[in-house]
């Protein structure tokens, strides 16, 4: 056994061949990948780590962001609380000032209809009477009370003053004299009649005797768009007159 | 019965002459390579690996452990150097289990030159990691006097690795040939078996000697920084 000195240095080259071999094929190579896994996972993990920091950063920066809005919501929740019970008694204001303006307006059509109401009812009532009075006159108009109405308007005649007369003379045409009465006359009646105008006339002309059932009541002599006599219709025309002018009196007030 | 592979030669001309040795030492650096190229052609950095990629980078860590393990350094430095000799050694003490192969570690010549390598890669380290001064001065201490035995102690264990290695390989092929022609059956299959754990053995052995060589060179500074470190703070204890 012994060292042949030439394998022996052959072996040490062939050692220092594989060495440098080894470490460019092998060692280099495989060391250079597990240095990039470890840089690599460690870059992982510091990104990580950086992250998790940043997601914590976040999550508080939000959780203050959070509870900042929870102060605001509140606070504006209390606002607009406010806000809508103003709102709310504006509303009811208005609805009240609504209500008391209808019902302002609805008082004042009820009134109003009221007063149409009562003026009708009034003119009603007053035609009903007027019918009413007109109808009993001319239902208790007997011979006598006719006699009793000739008579007063042959009185009425007689009563009257001289420049009255004089003023009737002035405007009479005694050619187209005319009584109208509101019941037949008798030739009696007519003979006292016609010599009671005679008298007041001074002239020998005779009437012309009408039926006019339209005077209700009463005896009335016309000539000339003149007419004088003594008559229902003429206190009722008058009583109507005055109860008009009572009630534009009455309007005109309110 | 050729017990020096050595002496095996192939061919010859004039000084060069090639002989099993170094025809399989050549036939393992190519396997090696080989593998190594055809691994490391397809590395990722990435989760999905090739299982050779897998396997290579357990191997390394497995070396990157033990390294540490024994110098309390990092591996680095170290790793290119002891993993070669580890990895030639075992797969040389590995496929003499082929038959018609031999393995090259079975040589003297080739355990001599890689105890010289390691021989030569002590002062190398410990000059690179001390200094020259500092390494020098190693020799002398602790006096001067004891320069001749630190340098017999050094070669003395240089040569105990070569000759560890070779006698183990060398004696595990003979006992294989010595066997087979008592018991041609069975019995050496055995050995054979037996011959593949005593390869791995001494291949692990021979790397962590080395490496306790190389690192013990190493650390000559930190024994001395450390040395220092405590002087001073006993100077101040006493001040």
């Amino acid at each position: 056994m012994q060292i042949d000195w030439f394998t022996f240095s052959a072996q040490i080259i062939n050692f220092l061949i594989l060495l440098w071999l080894l470490r460019k094929f092998l060692y280099g190579p495989l060391l250079n990948v597990m240095k990039d896994r470890e840089e690599k996972i460690s870059s992982r993990l510091e990104e990580a780590r950086s992250k998790l920091e940043e997601a914590e950063d976040k999550s508080t920066e939000y959780q203050k962001k959070l509870n900042e809005l929870e102060k605001q919501k509140s606070a504006w929740r209390e606002e607009a609380k406010e806000e809508a019970e103003s709102f709310k008694l504006e509303l009811m204001q208005e609805a009240r000032n609504e209500v008391e303006q209808v019902r302002s307006k609805w008082t004042k059509s009820v009134e109003r209809e009221k007063k149409m109401f009562l003026e009708e009812l009034e003119e009603q009532s007053f035609e009903k009477i007027m019918g009413i009075v007109e109808h009993m006159v001319s239902d208790l108009a007997d011979r006598s009370l006719e006699k009793q109405a000739i008579n007063r308007f042959i009185n009425r005649i007689k009563e009257m003053k001289d420049d009255e007369r004089k003023q009737m003379i002035d405007a009479v045409d005694t050619n187209h004299l005319e009584v109208a009465t509101a019941f037949p006359t008798e030739e009696k009646d007519r003979e006292e009649i016609d010599a009671a105008i005679r008298r007041l006339l001074d002239s020998e002309k005779e009437c012309r005797y009408i039926h006019d059932p339209e005077l209700g009541f009463g005896i009335e002599v016309r000539s000339n768009g003149w007419k004088i006599g003594w008559n229902m219709k003429g206190y009722l025309e008058e009583l109507r007159s005055e109860v008009n002018t009572t009630f534009s009196q009455l309007e005109t007030e309110t | 019965m050729e017990i020096d592979i050595d002496q095996i030669i192939y061919w010859e001309w004039g000084f060069l002459k090639l002989n099993a040795t170094l025809l399989f030492s050549w036939l393992v650096m190519l396997f090696m390579v080989g593998i190594s190229i055809m691994i490391t052609r397809k590395l990722t950095s990435k989760t999905g690996m090739s299982r050779g990629q897998a396997l290579l980078e357990s191997l390394v860590v497995l070396i990157e452990d033990q390294i540490e393990e024994a110098t309390g350094e990092k591996a680095e430095k170290y790793l290119p150097f002891i993993s070669t000799l580890f990895l030639f050694i075992v797969v040389s003490n590995t496929i003499s289990v082929i038959p018609g192969f031999h393995a090259p570690t079975a040589s003297l010549s080739t355990t001599a030159a890689f105890a010289l390598c390691v021989f030569v890669a002590v002062p190398v380290y410990g000059i690179s990691s001390a200094g020259l001064k500092n390494y020098l001065r190693f020799y002398i201490e602790p006096t001067p006097l004891m320069l001749p035995f630190n340098i017999i102690g050094e070669l003395s264990r240089t040569l105990a690795l070569a000759i560890r290695l070779f006698g183990n390989i060398m004696s595990g092929s003979l006992i294989v040939a010595i066997l087979l022609s008592l018991t041609p059956l069975f019995f050496p299959v055995v050995m054979q078996a037996f011959g593949l754990l005593i390869g791995v053995i001494q291949a692990y052995v021979f790397a962590i000697l080395a490496l306790v060589y190389v690192a013990s060179a190493g650390r000559i500074r930190e024994q001395k920084d450390q040395s220092e470190s405590n002087n001073n703070s006993y100077n101040h204890q006493t001040t």
